[in-house]
């Protein structure tokens, strides 16, 4: 599954990334001020939330290991 | 309803549901019709940002002054494969223009002007000119400082009626799981198509609005063109522009130069799409044991070339097709490719072909009504539906570009239609009996003693409509086969569990996409024919005398209906020589 790391410390709380991301993976903590990526397994990796930020506070890491269905004859390759 | 939850209740003139790029055109363009009216847009995710219209593309086709006659007779016959509705056609070709004319006055900056847009097709008046990913804030800003409210982080379920008219929505809110009612005149859907999220980028239309409109009474048409299919780096997942003319088989064969496909096939294709032919061409291939198949890297000439780096970012845009968000996009995505993706910097990468979908199929007639009083549509919904590029899948509907000049157009007249309806009936409260059953409906899945996660769902979805046996290259046992898999998901629907709001929507979409499935099978089957992107290999060639005629889906009390509809081939224009 893709990872989002939050740098803390470059992280001012704009919430620009919460914003963006469109699937609702990202989850606002109201608590601490700072994003979380809650449902990773819907993150569609359109980085949309790393170019938003404007402090580059954010990164989403991909997972190339997650599988794709059968391409072509159901079951196989 | 579980205990805890509270219910919203909105009352608006105009409910626009999704604001994407066609559900804030609608939104703007209803405002901007009549500023009295109250509008408002409801979406899974936040103005700006919502939709398709910002992961990438930007591409905006137009038909220049002239041109538009040559369009309409070449798209007839060389994409539409004559069950497009030539009228629709018309209207879109003789639109272009002026759609961009307002679309500009809205505050949105086309990269290129008109007068130096580049030409995307060597035969037919086809222009290309740019917007940059930023689309959509700007559209939002503009909507905002009209007065369009919008409520975000809500997914809408289902429509509310009283009697047969649709009179609001009912959905709940992503966060905190409480129920949402709108209370409106009039309702566009403006909610997205169905892409089957195996290529997740496309993603934003999960069938919701599709479904929601099917169980209020719309009938859907041309269900059997959902399966657009882009080509992939199997490593990277992500789409390898370009790599369709440098395919090789593991014999080390050429396979892009052998003419796409069998002879037979080859009348019927007729130069639709070389992404989804070619995917019948690489299960060929494998099916007859010669894959994998891979993309010979150093052929590859897309990339760094004049249209790879100006249109699609692979490479660096030359200075008067700079886009910063776009550029920033790709090179983002590229780096991590690169950096990451293990097995990227090889001569030979395997690829494989991806069903993206693009099932758009609500039905509507030129005004973008739906049939049902109250309910219009507009953009990637209604794309097949309103058969302005019939049988493809649409959009692009091998336009490129075509998907946010149709979004925009298409909500421009959708705007005005609801508009005046709207000015033109009384208030009507859905009735409550209905608004208690939906609700029970919405919650069932939530915290119930069901086993089932709405991913695993979702992997057994795609399992089913990604391989090109059952989805791009049809059979008539093969789709009876991959129905009957869909039919047993749907009888595992009551055991999907969501533990939360946000689990609950994605039950709502599993739900749907299973009943988009069914719908995209039994047209499928219905169609006894190949015609445009529906390839049968037990039916190879078009048959005018049978099946120029769309097919028609529609609920009757629970069952799932299909009719035939003639398409009026001695009224058009275009007929099949
Ligand atoms: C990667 C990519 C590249 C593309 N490139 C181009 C291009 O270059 N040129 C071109 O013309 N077209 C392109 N397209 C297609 C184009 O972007 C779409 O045709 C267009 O944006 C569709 O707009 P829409 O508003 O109809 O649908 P969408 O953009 O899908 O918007 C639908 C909205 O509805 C919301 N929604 C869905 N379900 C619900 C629900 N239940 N409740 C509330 N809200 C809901 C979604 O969150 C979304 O915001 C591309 C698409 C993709 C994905």
């Amino acid at each position: 599954m893709n990872t989002i790391v939050v740098d803390r410390e470059k992280c001012v709380g704009c919430k620009l990334c919460y914003r963006a991301c469109w699937r609702d993976v990202i989850r606002w903590d109201e608590k601490e001020n700072v994003p979380r990526g809650v449902y990773m397994e819907d993150c569609a990796e359109c980085n949309w939330c790393e170019i938003i930020c404007p402090h580059e506070a954010i990164t989403v890491k991909i997972d190339y290991s997650r599988p794709f269905p059968s391409p072509y004859i159901p079951g196989k390759n | 309803m579980p205990q805890g939850l509270d219910t919203q209740v909105y009352e608006t003139d105009i409910l626009v549901v999704g604001h994407g790029i066609a559900g804030l055109a609608a939104a703007i363009s209803a405002k901007e019709n009549q500023p009295s009216l109250r509008v408002t847009t409801v979406d899974k995710g936040c103005v700006g940002y919502a939709g398709k219209a910002n992961k990438g593309g930007g591409h905006v086709a137009f038909i220049p002054e002239g041109g538009e006659e040559q369009y309409v007779e070449y798209h007839t016959r060389n994409l539409g494969d004559y069950l497009n509705d030539q009228d629709m056609l018309r209207i879109y070709a003789n639109s272009t223009l002026k759609t961009l004319g307002r679309w500009e006055s809205w505050g949105v900056k086309f990269i290129i002007p008109r007068e130096r847009a580049l030409n995307a097709h060597p035969i037919i008046p086809w222009k290309i000119t740019l917007v940059d990913l930023d689309v959509m804030v700007q559209m939002g800003r503009y909507a905002r400082e009209l007065g369009i409210k919008s409520v975000e982080k809500t997914t809408i379920i289902d429509l509310l009626r009283k009697g047969d008219r649709v009179v609001g929505a009912i959905g709940f809110d992503l966060i905190t799981g409480n129920t949402i009612i709108f209370k409106a005149k009039a309702v566009i859907m403006a909610n997205g198509n169905q892409n089957w999220g195996i290529v997740p980028m496309w993603s934003s239309g999960r069938g919701d609005g599709i479904a929601a409109a099917y169980r209020a009474g719309a009938k859907m048409r041309n269900a059997e063109f959902g399966s657009f299919i882009q080509i992939v780096h199997k490593d990277s997942k992500t789409v390898s522009y370009g790599a369709e003319d440098c395919l090789y088989n593991a014999q080390g064969e050429n396979v892009s130069t052998r003419a796409n496909l069998e002879e037979n096939l080859r009348t019927v294709v007729g130069g639709v799409d070389l992404g989804g032919s070619q995917s019948v061409l690489m299960y060929l291939e494998v099916r007859d044991g010669k894959g994998p198949i891979y993309e010979k890297v150093e052929e590859n000439k897309l990339p760094g070339s004049f249209i790879g780096r100006n249109l699609c970012c692979q490479g660096t845009a030359d200075p008067p097709f700079y886009r910063p968000w776009a550029q920033k996009f790709w090179d983002r995505l590229n780096a991590k490719n690169r950096a990451q993706c293990p097995g990227f910097d090889v001569p030979l990468r395997e690829s494989v072909p991806a069903v993206v979908g693009e099932m758009s199929p609500l039905y509507v007639d030129h005004n973008m009504y739906t049939g049902v009083p109250g309910l219009y549509a507009a953009g990637d919904i209604c794309a097949n539906g309103s058969a302005w590029s019939g049988a493809v899948p649409t959009p692009p509907g091998r336009n490129r570009g075509s998907g946010l000049m149709h979004a925009v157009l298409t909500a421009i007249i959708a705007a005005k239609s609801a508009c005046e309806y709207a000015a033109a009936v009384s208030w009507e409260d859905p009735e409550p009996d209905q608004i208690d059953a939906l609700r029970q409906r919405m919650y069932a899945n939530l915290n119930n003693r069901g086993a089932i996660r709405p991913t695993d769902m979702k992997w057994q979805i795609q399992n089913i409509m990604q391989p090109v046996a059952y989805t791009g290259y049809k059979r008539e046992d093969r789709l009876q086969e991959a129905l009957g898999k869909v039919l047993e998901l749907k009888g595992m629907l009551p055991d999907l569990v969501a533990r939360d709001p946000h689990e609950l929507a994605s039950v709502h979409e599993c739900i749907n996409t299973v009943l988009c499935a069914e719908m995209f099978f039994r047209a499928s089957l219905a169609r006894k024919e190949s015609r445009g992107w529906h390839l049968r290999e037990d039916y190879p060639h078009r048959d005018d005398k049978n099946f120029l005629k769309w097919i028609v889906i529609k609920d009757n009390n629970g069952e799932m209906e299909l009719s035939l509809e003639d398409v009026p081939i001695e009224r058009y224009k275009y007929k099949p020589e």
